[in-house]
């Protein structure tokens, strides 16, 4: 990949150094609230079927050193003021990120919230002033466990095409815990594409919240491949009238992995619109807990909101438990929801088999196709023919 | 001879129902034999059980082919060997396009791989040949195909992968008269002496394209009677009356 890197080991430590009293401060209210909440429980609703209750948060390291490459704006976009920098310097010297930042995240409500928002070392910062259509998308790439604040903010009758990658453990520790924050202002587009590729010991904790306002669109895509603790959370904030999202996830669990995927909208005004399609395949003995909320306001009438969730499981060892629900106060609304949690059906494979494919190729081949409509939805073909290849491996 | 199916007392059950009562049945190298005979006689059961279905319980029998005893290898193994079954109600499998699945599958039955712009050549060639649009190969294997489409695709299956034992259980329902003489082309141009087919229908209709060397009649699991081509026109034109009563003389 072409890119810089934005935040190297040494220069990531004279960044905390010079840390501006701004973010010092956040932390430090953050830390107090962090040591204020219990840790989660099993038996809390929001974690139920994920085994938090064996987890030490004081096992892993709360200063890993993550290594982010990020892609080069060009001089031009320079020029027009998009900005592209590491969380730290953003908040030193930008007042809009200082002016954005929490402001749509709730830091009381999530232990593993408060612990990023009190110990966040690394994160990038992206700024779309504007009436500005980037062509190119904006890749970011984060290797290693990290504790990361990122900040996307994109103004007005602005385009932005945002792919961020998750890869691998570092020795500082396996746990990845990680804010996101995306504003979409009135009448802008964001499609942001989240995939994280763990290896097995990676603990990851990961809260995205979007908010999208009058007439702006947000099109998620993510993809969650392996970790031995994968969570990952969306929420979409309606907070503009004609505003919309797509919300197109996929997950793929093997050996002993545990996915936890929560999409949740909140359609907070009127008018807007959301689609939500998720789709988990699990093998070995992975296992898997999808929550997926559409919440409609009493004063956001003329919602049109409709979830989809549709788990494959490929062995007897394998756990899928899936929770859509729906809490409507308007009375003028479009909106459903809907999960199947099935098996690969013997018919097809005898099928398959009597063509010649092995148990591998026809299983390898009915995975595939499970994924392929969902594949289809993700606008990128790049990041098509990505998943597709994760898939395959 | 090793290239011969040869099936031999064969007794299949399904959930402990005996559906198979002693099949011997022998299909030649470069032959055509009919298979007809009554719903629920069990001629889909011994398809099935030929390509190796797991819901089928042999509980006697062999069938040889290629010098093995094939009850014993899986279908895959089977298919390799070079047996074919053209189903009587082909699966759907959601998300797999025709193309896809049939590279696959030609690349897991023939040792040598094939490119992908020789195997491109091959399926438009073989498209072609059963007048299929050139669409369908990018669409999901069956998914949505109108009946008749379903028995097209299944035969431009046996072109593509040229099997050397070709089983066709019902390949005619469904389709009518122009697409059974296109899909009867398709299989004729494979019909040369290395090719054995076993063509399983109610119809003489399909027979008068696909010329049958031999006619078998199976009533309630058993082959009750063989003959020639004029079999299946007394068949068409009588029914399955007398065997029942034939078959209970046999009992007897
Ligand atoms: N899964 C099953 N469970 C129980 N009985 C079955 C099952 N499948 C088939 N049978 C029975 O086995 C018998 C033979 O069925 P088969 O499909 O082999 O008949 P067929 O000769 O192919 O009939 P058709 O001409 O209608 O296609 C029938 O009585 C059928 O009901
Ligand atoms: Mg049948």
């Amino acid at each position: 990949m072409e890119g810089q890197t934005l935040v190297t080991k040494n220069a990531m430590e004279q960044l905390s150094q010079a840390e501006g009293n701004f973010a010092a401060k956040k932390k430090a209210d953050a830390l107090a609230i962090f040591n204020s909440i219990p840790m989660p429980k099993e038996k809390d609703e929001d974690w139920r079927y994920t085994k938090i209750d064996a987890l030490k948060i004081e096992n892993f390291s709360l200063n890993p050193k993550t290594k982010i490459s990020a892609s080069v704006l060009s001089e031009d976009l320079i020029e027009k003021g998009v900005v592209l920098t590491d969380i730290n310097t953003a908040l030193d010297k930008y007042p809009i990120a200082q002016e954005y930042f929490f402001k749509q995240t709730k830091i009381d409500k999530d232990k593993f919230v408060a612990l990023s928002a009190a110990h966040f070392n690394s994160g990038i910062f992206l700024y779309v002033p504007k009436n500005i259509e980037l062509e190119a998308p904006i890749r970011i790439n984060f290797e290693g466990a990290g504790i990361l604040h990122n900040l996307v903010i994109v103004e007005p009758n602005s385009k932005l095409d945002f792919i961020e990658e998750y890869s691998g453990e570092d020795e500082s520790g396996q746990l990845n815990v990680c804010i996101t924050e995306v504003f979409a202002n009135q009448n802008s587009k964001i499609n942001y594409n989240h995939v994280n590729n763990w290896t097995k010991n990676m603990h990851n904790f990961t809260n995205i919240v979007g908010s999208v306002e009058r007439d702006a669109s947000i099109n998620w895509v993510s993809g969650c491949f392996g970790g031995k603790f994968n969570r990952l959370r969306i929420d979409s904030l309606f907070n503009g009238a004609g505003s919309e999202c797509s919300n197109v996830g996929i997950f793929l669990g093997k050996g002993g992995e545990h996915i936890d995927f929560t999409t949740n909208m909140y359609h907070n005004v009127e008018n807007t619109t959301n689609e939500v399609l998720v789709d988990g395949i699990l093998k070995d003995e992975s296992s898997s807990v999808y929550r997926g909320l559409i919440k409609i306001d009493k004063q956001a009438q003329k919602t049109w909101s409709y979830l989809q969730n549709h788990i494959l499981k490929l062995g007897e060892k394998t756990l899928a438990n899936s929770i859509p629900s729906l809490k409507i106060d308007a009375n003028d609304v479009k909106a459903s929801h809907g999960a199947t949690v099935g098996q690969v059906n013997d018919e097809h494979m005898f099928y398959l088999m009597a063509r010649g494919l092995s148990r591998e190729e026809a299983e390898a081949l009915i995975v595939e196709g499970f994924f392929e409509p969902v594949i289809q939805k993700i606008p990128s073909e790049e990041l098509r023919e990505k998943i597709r290849e994760m898939v395959r491996k | 001879m090793t290239d011969e199916l040869v099936i031999k007392e064969l007794h299949v059950s399904i959930e402990g129902k005996k559906i198979l009562n002693g099949v011997n049945l022998t299909v030649k190298k470069g032959e055509v034999c009919a298979l007809m005979g009554p719903n629920g006689s069990g001629k889909s059961t011994l398809a099935y059980t030929l390509m190796g279905h797991p819901r089928y319980t042999v509980d006697k029998g062999e069938v040889w082919y290629k010098g093995k005893n094939i009850l014993e290898l899986p279908p895959d193994e089977r298919a390799k060997l070079g047996l074919f079954l053209s189903f009587q109600y082909p699966q759907e499998i959601p998300g797999v396009s025709v193309s896809n699945f049939l590279r696959t599958a030609l690349n897991s039955v023939k040792p040598n791989k094939v490119s992908v712009p020789d195997f491109v050549k091959l399926l438009r060639e073989k498209m072609k040949l059963l007048k299929i649009d050139d669409s369908f190969s990018r669409r999901y294997l069956n998914e949505g195909f109108s009946g008749g489409e379903k028995k097209r695709a299944e035969i431009l299956q046996l072109a593509v992968l040229q099997p050397d034992m070709a089983i066709l259980d019902e390949t005619d329902s469904g389709l009518d008269i122009d697409s059974l003489k296109v899909v009867a082309e398709g299989v004729n141009t494979l019909i040369g002496p290395n090719v054995g087919i076993l063509v399983i229908t109610h119809y003489q209709r399909l027979l008068n394209y696909i010329k049958p060397d031999k006619v078998h009649v199976m009533m309630n699991g058993k082959i009750v009677k063989s003959g020639g081509k004029e079999l299946s026109e007394e068949l068409e034109a009588h029914g399955y009356k007398e065997y029942e009563e034939f078959e209970g003389e046999v009992k007897a």
